[in-house]
């Protein structure tokens, strides 16, 4: 590469999928690099939440390939691809309401150790100390024994990032990140989704309607319409493109 | 050829009452996601009420000829319409946001009093309806003889699909109804009244399964057990249509129809596992039935939140170890008497707890925990009759049996959820429970097995009631040990959020499908013991009441707590004491009861204990609804 640029983690090639005779997702190509924040965007029914669920192995694509570091991720199953290191968080962030904080982020180091069948050593004493560094890595170890039923949803959302992390993942696909927080704490959890991701050299892939959070934060900028790219670049490239500007804010006659 | 004929038209007859029921449980589990268990029952109360009336015309000399039949039947589906409303204001009307199990139960409470209550008017013989004039004769078809009343039969299925065609179409009631069909909080939102259209939903449903039960005077003997046997059918028939669908409904109805009039002609005795078997096929193929669509938001995510599992502190470890010894010295502080209902007592917490794991630590909802209840307690008994096994072996396969039972029918409840999984797991129930009557060689049939007496070192009370303790003892801690485990602990997960378990690797039908077989594994063992205990073993244990007790005792006790099948069998036990020495009708007690609990206090003994202790600890009173962990 001439420019120093890192290999691409994430490969996404004519991705294609069809809804009945509406083609949701037509053809579409970004990148994702390890230690960057990809911001994937566009009006409502642009495709976002189908190429989200097309990677984590919700839905099944049409066409197209989807390589991490080589390996195809369509076809596979949501566990799977979960287990290749590809970790995700959720619009509306849900946790195990009756569980522990810590349980909850013990219950995923449990899984990805094949250890879900232990029936004598409790789940409590399992990965304990792994669990509280993964906390303390996103501000909840003070929350830890905590039933998660009675955390604000700040700290849920915190707690769903720390449960994505919990078994390192290489990518991080996050839906909707901020959405139902209030602007102050959008700000906080977007930098220490950026401190993560230059820390653990994630590469991260978000959808997000806030446009301060996305030309704030994101290092590129993909932007679908019915279905196809037409805008990629740097958030200064992308919020110039006149294409983009019609799509958000109509085109003059 | 004629008699193939005459075959497939009293299929079709039989299938066309069978729809008229069926599109009433459909037509209400469409709108208020409710599976109303006693609609088989408005089905015996329409058949009991037409005929009263019916033989009150035939003394008359049948004023009116047929056309009297047919407004004495109609005027049964009205009351039993009526019925139904009442059931909705009173009933279903506070469950519409509980969790699954709860109305299931509640309904099946009203499933026990309608019983009782039938046996209190009518009595416990069979009743033999009259046929109307007019439509007493038969026609010869091909050189058959065929019933005009039949025929009539036949004409009515059609008819009534289309006349409930045009009522869901062409009127605004209709549209509204079709409407909450597919979007409940949608209607509510442009400001139908839910109340209003539920409650004539219900009352429209029973009228139509009061009219089925009318109808099926004048052909087939009414008895007290039709209830039950009616709305697992047609709950089997709209399972196989589709949820929702009236048309799918009068499509398997005539397809169930055929195939028990043919199924009884090649398998006398397995009809009822030839339905379930279409059923189950058509579950695994065609998820949402024949013509049936996938329903949106169904009933899971409303309700509470489970409340957390937490393990003994010092205080109830004290209790727990002392509780154990007391009871183990059982034997020298009180009497024969005593230990009979201790080592009873031992059995129904081993099975509750059982259960309790089911449903309360991983959400699964069993109507059918007969079936390994009874597997357990039938492998026993085989074994120690037919290859003269002693009693640890004949334990052992017993529990064995179980375990091969859950293996089987839990393959296939796990893959669905809620009401399609409780009714599911009743189907392996009542297949069992026919395999036990019918295969008559080997289970002895009606007669049961009897003189299965324990090993001579655990013949006297006290060593039978020692040897229970401690394997009951030892199954309800190694559950205990279990729902703490990294395997309980991911059921639980999965309890409270399906979706994000998945999401980080848990493979949730599997630990669902291991939970089953578990779970049926300690039923095993008390059904076993419960064997060995009375030395005898009926095909009555494989019956519905056997489940709904371990229900009942669950929900007594409370599902939020690990020592809440514990407490719940410990006062299930002395209630049906009590109440079973003061009145017969035993049923409707238990039905009330349970109809109670639900409405009053459905977090139970241990979760009323809890909000105790809460308010002296802080002054306050806050109990939160409903408790998960009764559905997913």
């Amino acid at each position: 590469m001439m420019t120093g640029e890192p290999a691409p983690l994430l490969r996404v090639r004519g991705l294609v999928k069809a809804f009945g005779g509406l083609r949701a997702v037509a053809g579409v190509d970004f990148d994702a690099t390890a230690g960057r924040m990809v911001a994937l965007i566009g009006p409502n029914g642009a495709g976002k939440s189908t190429c989200f669920n097309l990677l984590g192995g919700q839905l099944r694509a049409d066409g197209g390939s989807a390589r991490l570091d080589g390996v195809e991720l369509l076809g596979q199953s949501p566990q799977q691809i979960w287990r290749r290191g590809v970790g995700r968080t959720f619009q509306i962030a849900a946790a195990f309401g009756s569980l522990s904080v810590v349980e909850n982020v013990q219950l995923v180091l449990l899984s990805a150790r094949r250890r879900l069948l232990g029936v004598w050593r409790p789940a409590a004493a399992c990965h304990r100390d792994q669990a509280m560094a993964v906390l303390a890595a996103v501000g909840l170890a003070d929350q830890a024994g905590r039933t998660c039923a009675t955390l604000s949803y700040g700290d849920l959302k915190r707690l769903e990032l720390a449960q994505a992390l919990a078994h390192r993942p290489r990518l991080l696909l996050m839906d909707e990140p901020t959405a139902g927080m209030a602007p102050a704490e959008r700000q906080a959890l977007m930098a220490l989704v950026r401190e993560l991701v230059t820390g653990l050299a994630l590469a991260v892939l978000f959808t997000e309607h806030d446009m301060d959070v996305v030309f704030g934060h994101a290092d590129r900028v993909v932007v679908l319409d019915h279905g196809q790219v037409i805008a990629d670049g740097t958030p200064a490239a992308v919020r110039a493109a006149p294409r983009v500007r019609a799509v958000y804010l109509g085109t003059a006659a | 050829m004629g008699f193939l004929l005459v075959q497939a038209l009293g299929g079709l007859a039989a299938g066309s009452v069978l729809f008229l029921v069926a599109s009433g449980l459909s037509l209400i589990f469409g709108v208020t996601r409710i599976v109303n268990f006693a609609h088989g029952s408005f089905t015996m109360l329409g058949a009991y009420l037409a005929w009263s009336l019916t033989e009150r015309l035939g003394q008359a000399g049948w004023p009116g000829g047929a056309a009297g039949f047919l407004l004495a039947a109609l005027a049964a589906a009205l009351v039993v319409g009526l019925l139904g409303a009442l059931m909705e204001r009173l009933l279903l009307r506070r469950l519409y946001r509980s969790p699954e199990l709860f109305p299931l139960l509640a309904t099946f409470g009203v499933v026990l009093v309608l019983q009782d209550a039938t046996l209190a008017l009518w009595g416990p013989e069979d009743l033999l309806g009259r046929r109307p004039p007019g439509l007493s004769g038969t026609v010869v078809l091909l050189g058959w003889p065929f019933p005009v009343y039949d025929l009539v039969l036949i004409a009515l299925g059609p008819l009534v699909l289309g006349l409930l065609w045009l009522l869901l179409h062409r009127s605004r009631w209709g549209t509204r109804v079709r409407a909450a069909t597919q979007d409940r909080e949608m209607t509510a939102i442009l400001g139908i009244d839910q109340n209003r259209l539920f409650c004539g939903v219900l009352m429209l449903g029973s009228a139509l399964a009061g009219l089925g039960g009318a109808l099926q005077v004048p052909r087939e003997a009414l008895t007290l057990h039709m209830g039950l046997s009616t709305v697992v059918e047609a709950f089997a028939v709209v399972v196989i249509g589709g949820m929702g669908s009236i048309p799918g409904a009068f499509l398997a109805a005539l397809l169930i129809g055929e195939l028990q009039a043919f199924g009884i002609l090649l398998f006398p005795h397995i009809t009822l596992v030839l339905v379930f078997l279409v059923m189950a096929a058509v579950l695994v193929i065609r998820p949402h039935g024949l013509l049936g669509r996938a329903t949106g938001a169904g009933r899971s995510g409303e309700g509470g939140v489970a409340e957390p599992l937490r393990p003994a502190g010092p205080v109830a470890t004290t209790l727990g170890l002392a509780l154990i010894a007391a009871l183990a010295t059982a034997p020298f502080w009180t009497g024969d008497y005593g230990l009979i209902v201790l080592t009873d007592l031992a059995i129904l917490a081993l099975f509750a707890a059982g259960l309790h794991f089911l449903i309360g630590v991983a959400g699964l909802i069993s109507f059918g925990h007969a079936a390994y209840f009874g597997l357990g307690a039938y492998g026993a008994a085989l074994a120690t009759h037919h290859l003269a096994l002693p009693m640890m072996p004949a334990l052992a396969a017993g529990m064995l049996a179980a375990a091969a039972g859950a293996t089987l029918f839990g393959w296939f409840c796990v893959r669905r959820s809620g009401v399609y999984l409780a009714m599911l797991s009743l189907a392996g129930a009542e297949i069992t429970g026919s395999a036990a009557m019918q295969w008559t060689d080997v289970t002895g049939g009606d007669n049961g097995i009897l003189g299965i007496w324990p090993d001579s070192w655990a013949a006297s009370r006290a060593g039978f009631y020692w040897l229970t303790l401690v394997l009951a003892t030892t199954g309800v801690l190694a559950l205990r040990r279990l729902a703490f485990a990294p395997f309980g602990t991911a059921l639980r997960a999965a309890r409270d959020s399906e979706r994000r378990a998945t999401s980080i690797g848990i493979p949730v039908r599997r630990l669902h499908w291991l939970c089953f077989i578990v779970a049926g594994t300690a039923a095993g063992l008390a059904g076993g013991l419960q064997t060995f205990a009375t030395g005898s073993v009926f095909p009555t244990v494989l019956g519905v009441t056997t489940s709904v007790d371990g229900l009942v005792m669950v929900l007594l006790g409370g599902l939020g707590s690990l020592a809440g099948p514990l407490v719940g069998a410990a006062a299930f036990q002395g209630l049906k004491g009590e109440i079973m020495r003061e009145t017969d009708l035993w049923q409707l007690w238990l039905g009330l009861t349970i109809i109670a609990l639900v409405l009053a206090c459905p977090r139970g003994l241990t979760g009323f204990a809890r909000d105790l202790t809460g308010w002296w600890r802080t002054g306050g009173w806050q109990t939160d609804g409903w408790p998960t962990g009764g559905g997913r």
